[in-house]
């Protein structure tokens, strides 16, 4: 019987924000569950789980597709205590294409909260890892999931589905992307330390920006920031100073007025060498003075700026998904094709056995009554009789599986019909 | 032999047609392989450019710049070459379709027009004069480039500033990789140039019995070269950036060419050998 592939997916277009919490599953967990699944009741052969903040999905290599959705949730009671019943969980099932497809279009990207978003690529690398780290083989969630991170590389190489943020915190560090090309020289001055300014931080941080400075009106609030980042704390009333040495101003606070003014900049302009100053302003209020954008070395985004920017950007991504899509259906189609030879393998090798069996019990019923010579005979006669009646049926199946005619219903009819499922307990 | 030259004639502005067309694709769609295809075809027209050239100048025994339309064609080799070193030098290939528009004209019409033979003028056979204007021409396509890398920033930060993000945007580099870019070039650009003109000094010297002469070519050349020395220096200890200095770049380069142009109308007598 051949093994088939099934998905059950739990995400953010099925489930509620609250259960996805309670159903992520650390990597110990999903070891467990694994575990869990190679026991011989389960029925299990193959066994790969990703959880990530918007996603938990289990992909099984069944030999029958059975209760499996009814064996993830009974797991799910035992490792995690949740109920998926009473839930009222109503998980996504995918079944073998549906499956390949599904963990194609995730992994490139496609099926994400945030179109085209980066970071699932790494978690799927992450689920690879950890099934090659089990004591388990699991030759075709291997396969599975090799293609699948060929897929994400080549959407992300071959289309612009996952490029130009998508986040106004992202899109102010993707700005400078087009001004600056070396991070790691750069010096960035945030004005405010709050949550946004915070988040822009990070962004820049992986950008590989090292100086930070950071300036605002509470002391406690900056110093925190300033010994967790390894950055300088100054107050507000030393920005003037503070404009000469710096690249990159984000102001990210909820104060009224405006912090940074037209004057400081054209003070600070001569001194600067004229050097390019990109400044961002996600203040509502505006915190920096509109004025200083007619200045020839600025370039300053607002709010809405940057908004405009996010917008552009997603209709963008959404253009290029038609082009991801053609990737994905490419690589499942030639993963389809190594796994209808799985399908046909076990048959062909199982069909040729069969035959052979029967072969030598029919020739041992000779042994004691021909001489050896006229034994040797009808060895070859057997054999070239086996050979000849086996060449239509294994050919016809390979030319079939070639051409994508063989279904699973006509591989089981091949196996009822010469009780293939005994076979192994009765041959010799 | 003529029928091998008038084969890489034809060839040549095939060539450089299809290094446009895919520095165009690259620029249009950023996938990796139209970089790659492009930086090699590019190689290797330049490599048969250089073959071309060469063995025009062995078989003929002359330095293959005996008409405007041979120095055309130099002129593209010359562009090509300094733009793939840039290019290899930056690991940056965005910009190719901003030189090959003009480098595939300038082949072009080489091409069509060009007649291949031996020059009526025996100072053209001299190495001296071969040196002088490899190394000339080399200079000016140096400071070509620096100025379409300055226009490039220009047009680049214009579509910053103006919060637009169209092709221009999506397609080139940033701000800084440009500005560096023309810097390189304009490095290079001076120090070939000066290279040619002391070249062309010392055979005016060998040749005619003096050192410099009153010519409009001669006159504008040196002072653009100077300028260019100068304004190096000036953009290097006062470590000016950016807007300025692509400004002063481009501006500089047109109005070099200009005068080159017009000084060339005027008097048209001297740098003549045919």
């Amino acid at each position: 019987m051949p093994d088939t592939l099934i998905t059950v997916s739990y995400n953010y277009q099925n489930t509620s924000l609250d259960l996805r919490d309670r159903i992520t599953l650390s990597d110990d967990e999903a070891l467990r569950f694994i575990d869990a699944a190679m026991e011989p009741s389960a029925g299990i052969k193959e066994l790969a789980v990703i959880s990530t903040c918007n996603r938990t999905e289990i992909y099984g290599v069944l030999g029958e597709p059975g209760q499996f959705h009814e064996w993830v949730m009974q797991q799910f009671l035992e490792l995690k205590q949740v109920d998926l019943k009473k839930e009222s969980a109503d998980p996504t099932i995918f079944h073998y294409n549906e499956s390949v497809e599904h963990l194609f279009g995730v992994a490139g990207g496609l099926k994400s909260m945030m179109l085209g978003e980066n970071q699932i690529l790494s978690q799927i690398k992450s689920s690879y890892d950890l099934i090659l780290s089990c004591p388990y083989s699991f030759p075709i969630l291997y396969h599975l999931f090799q293609d699948a991170i060929r897929v994400g590389k080549s959407i992300r190489t071959n289309t612009s589905l996952c490029r130009g943020s998508v986040s106004i915190s992202l899109a102010a560090a993707e700005l400078s992307r087009k001004i600056y090309a070396k991070f790691s020289n750069l010096k960035v001055l945030l004005v405010g330390a709050g949550k946004t300014a915070e988040l822009t931080l990070i962004h820049f941080k992986e950008m590989g920006v090292v100086d930070f400075i950071i300036a605002n009106r509470g002391q406690q609030r900056r110093q925190y920031l300033a010994n967790k980042y390894f950055a300088e704390a100054i107050p507000l009333d030393e920005l003037g100073p503070a404009l000469i040495r710096i690249d990159i101003v984000i102001a990210a606070t909820k104060s009224p007025d405006y912090l940074i003014t037209l004057d400081q900049i054209k003070q600070a302009i001569p001194s600067r060498k004229h050097r390019s100053l990109l400044m961002i302003d996600i203040s509502s209020p505006r915190n920096i003075e509109p004025q200083i954008g007619g200045l020839p070395e600025v370039f300053l985004y607002n709010m809405d700026d940057l908004d405009k920017v996010v917008a552009e950007n997603l209709a963008k991504r959404k253009k290029e998904i038609p082009a991801a899509e053609l990737i994905v259906q490419e690589i499942a189609s030639e993963f389809d094709d190594w796994f209808k030879t799985l399908e046909v393998v076990p048959t062909i090798s199982k069909l040729t056995g069969y035959f052979e069996h029967i072969r030598r019990q029919e020739l041992k019923k000779y042994v004691h009554k021909t001489s050896d010579e006229d034994y040797q005979l009808l060895d070859d006669l057997s054999k070239s009789i086996i050979r000849k009646l086996l060449h239509y049926p294994v050919s016809g199946l390979r030319q079939q599986n070639h051409k994508g005619n063989l279904t699973v219903s006509k591989i089981d009819t091949i196996w009822d019909l010469y009780r293939l499922h005994n076979f192994e307990a009765n041959s010799d | 032999m003529d029928q091998f030259f008038q084969s890489i004639n034809v060839l040549l502005p095939l060539l450089y047609g299809s290094v446009l067309g895919i520095y165009t694709w690259y620029f249009l769609q950023s996938t990796r392989t139209a970089g790659v295809v492009a930086s090699r075809l590019l190689f290797l027209t330049i490599l048969l450019h250089i073959i071309f050239l060469t063995s025009q100048g062995i078989h003929y025994r002359i330095f293959p710049i005996t008409t405007v339309f041979s120095a055309m064609s130099m002129f593209a080799l010359d562009l090509s070459l300094i733009y793939y070193v840039i290019e290899k030098r930056t690991k940056e290939s965005r910009t190719g379709i901003f030189f090959f528009g003009i480098i595939f004209g300038f082949q072009l019409f080489s091409s069509m027009f060009i007649s291949f033979g031996e020059p009526t003028n025996n100072l053209l056979r001299n190495p001296t004069f071969g040196i002088h204007t490899t190394f000339t021409i080399l200079g000016i396509a140096a400071l070509a480039i620096a100025a379409l890398y300055s226009l490039m920033y220009l047009m680049l930060a214009k579509q910053i500033k103006g919060h637009r993000f169209g092709i221009i945007y999506d397609g080139l580099p940033a701000l800084e990789t440009l500005e560096n870019m023309a810097r390189y070039a304009t490095g290079v650009g001076i120090i070939l140039l000066g290279v040619g003109i002391l070249f062309g000094h010392f055979w005016a010297y060998k040749v005619l019995g003096y050192f410099f002469k009153l010519d409009v070519k001669i006159i504008v050349t040196d002072i653009a070269w100077l300028s260019y020395v100068f304004g190096w220096f000036y953009m290097k200890f006062k470590r000016l950036h950016g807007l300025r200095m692509s400004q002063v770049s481009m501006w500089g380069f047109i109005l070099f060419f200009v005068i080159l142009v017009i000084g060339n109308i005027l008097d048209s007598t001297f740098h003549r050998f045919i």
